[in-house]
């Protein structure tokens, strides 16, 4: 009830005017705002900050009495969740404005999106909505992703924007879904799991609300750990590698298939999804196709003030993320991931240790925002490692305490 | 009965991730508390917020403000710094910044 509540106030909040946390803030107006627009009152801060920390509390009630809930109610809510925040502005995030920015560049411009950034066209409808400091930056997604948006450009700036947050909450569905699946083949009860992933605030709120292709790229890969679950490696090895396609993050599941099943079937899936990609991507943005790792890598180098490097490096006196910071959260990072994958090499679950990696992943980079803490999430909710659900959960509660909690003030 | 022995690699790994779980609870919570009074310091007198500024140097407080403001300032920042720019523009994008903006 409490979770049903306080979600319905965020997206009609959300959708009733100019609020610091709906992205394109008072451009936002017509059916950019959507069908929600009007209803409910303002969400400032500190009615963010009750609403979002009410949510998640009522979240891990779920989660903890899943079994003794009706498995239709919970399906049915999870359902109710993904269309309130399909319905809802583009919340907490402008990125939706920077996807489409891209697509427009090279389907109406010309413009490859992985040399130039939205200034390349500053007339365009796009561009006031993205933010300035992106303006100049080149996209760092995947050439599937990319080239996928490219037919959302024809649809309008409100026909793009809404076809982005349907794939957002399809792919949140689908994630949801495919949880549902791989729960199965592991005779592991599914509803917990789809719970835990489906109902989570900041996959809903966050990811769906904000119509983040961190979705689609989860979904693309939890696709892949069902294909690998149910023996059929070279197409779970091609998902996974089309995951990687749309964000690269998806790439890190990967190394810990191939540790632990047939390695033949994976590197033919691996090989043949990477060259049609490439070849689709090479024939579409030519040299530039792989420009994406190194505006990545730049990305990577930027301090965001939710990092946990960053919040230790206070703890301990220093001024942010100096080079030593950035030097020790790499090398956690290096040294967890071996151990993981020696620990697969072993005989050790592939899902929970690429769990582990992605969580490690989120915990070490200095520049988190909130849809990297749910990464791990799917991966968790299929492994029996409860210590990686717990984590996670700790993480993202660490994370939203952080970001949200100074609005109260 | 026989006990049941907890292997020590798990014992180990269960240390690791206490031991980190209440570093990153620690470091959230001051840092949380460092932003709360600071916000508070900037919603009394926004003019304390440029002398912090100036007091804590130009360097120090690129760092020290965009960590706790919540604000905009470090991907802005960040961005001008790591692109090779000075940060001396630093300055500039502090005071176009509202302190109690959210980041998106």
């Amino acid at each position: 009830m409490a979770l049903s509540v306080t979600g319905v106030l965020i997206a009609v909040d959300g959708a009733a005017g100019r609020s610091p946390f709906v992205a394109g803030g008072k451009h936002l107006m017509g059916s950019l705002s959507g069908p929600l627009s009007g209803l409910g009152d303002p969400l400032t801060g500190r009615r963010f900050v009750v609403l979002i920390l009410v949510m998640s509390g009522a979240y891990a009630l779920l989660v903890l009495c899943a079994d003794a809930l009706p498995a239709r109610s919970l399906l049915a809510a999870i359902v109710a969740f993904h269309v309130l925040f399909l319905l809802a502005p583009p919340l907490l995030s402008t990125d939706v404005f920077s996807y489409l920015g891209y697509a427009r560049l090279g389907a109406l411009h010309g413009i490859d999106p992985y040399a130039h950034g939205a200034a390349s066209a500053p007339h365009d409808a796009v561009y006031a909505y993205v933010p300035h400091i992106w303006r100049h930056a080149s996209t760092v997604y995947g050439p599937l992703f990319t080239v996928a948006s490219y037919p959302l450009a024809l649809l309008g700036l409100a026909g793009g924007l809404w076809a982005l947050k349907l794939l957002a909450a399809a792919s949140g569905l689908g994630c949801v879904a495919l949880v549902w699946l791989c729960a199965r083949r592991l005779r592991i009860e599914p509803l917990r799991p789809v719970v835990l992933v489906g109902l989570s605030p900041l996959w809903v709120v966050y990811g769906v609300g904000g119509a983040h292709n961190d979705l689609s790229m989860l979904a693309l890969m939890v696709a892949g750990a069902w294909l690998v679950l149910a023996n059929r490696e070279r197409w779970g090895a091609a998902a996974v590698v089309g995951g990687a396609a749309v964000k690269v993050t998806a790439a890190a599941l990967l190394p810990f298939i191939l540790l632990a099943r047939p390695r033949r079937d994976l590197v033919i899936g691996m090989a043949a999804a990477g060259a049609a990609l490439a070849m689709v991507a090479l024939a579409v943005f030519g040299p530039h196709a792989l420009a994406f790792v190194g505006a990545l890598h730049k990305q990577q180098l930027f301090v965001s003030s939710d990092s946990f490097p960053n919040e230790v490096a206070h703890l301990f006196g220093l001024p942010g993320v100096i080079h030593s910071v950035r030097l020790a959260a790499h090398l956690l990072l290096v040294v967890v991931i071996v151990y993981l994958l020696v620990g697969v090499w072993r005989g050790a679950g592939w899902i929970a240790a690429a769990g582990w990696a992605m969580l490690t992943l989120a915990v070490t980079t200095t520049w988190l925002l909130a849809w990297y803490t749910f990464w791990s999430l799917p991966l968790a909710a299929i492994s029996r490692d409860r210590r990686l659900i717990v984590a996670t959960l700790v993480v993202q509660a660490l994370f939203l305490v952080h970001q949200v909690g100074p609005l109260f003030t | 009965m026989a006990s049941v022995r907890r292997h020590p690699r798990r014992i180990a790994e269960d240390l690791f991730l206490v031991t980190l779980a209440a570093l990153l609870v620690l470091a959230v919570v001051v840092d949380v508390a460092h932003r709360v009074e600071l916000n508070h310091r900037l919603t009394v007198d926004k003019r304390a917020f440029k002398q912090y500024v100036a007091s804590a140097g130009e360097r120090d407080a690129f760092h020290r403000v965009t960590a706790h403001t919540g604000g905009r300032t470090d991907v802005v920042c960040g961005q001008r710094g790591h692109d090779g720019r000075s940060t001396a523009g630093s300055r500039l994008c502090l005071e176009i910044q509202a302190p109690h903006r959210p980041r998106i």
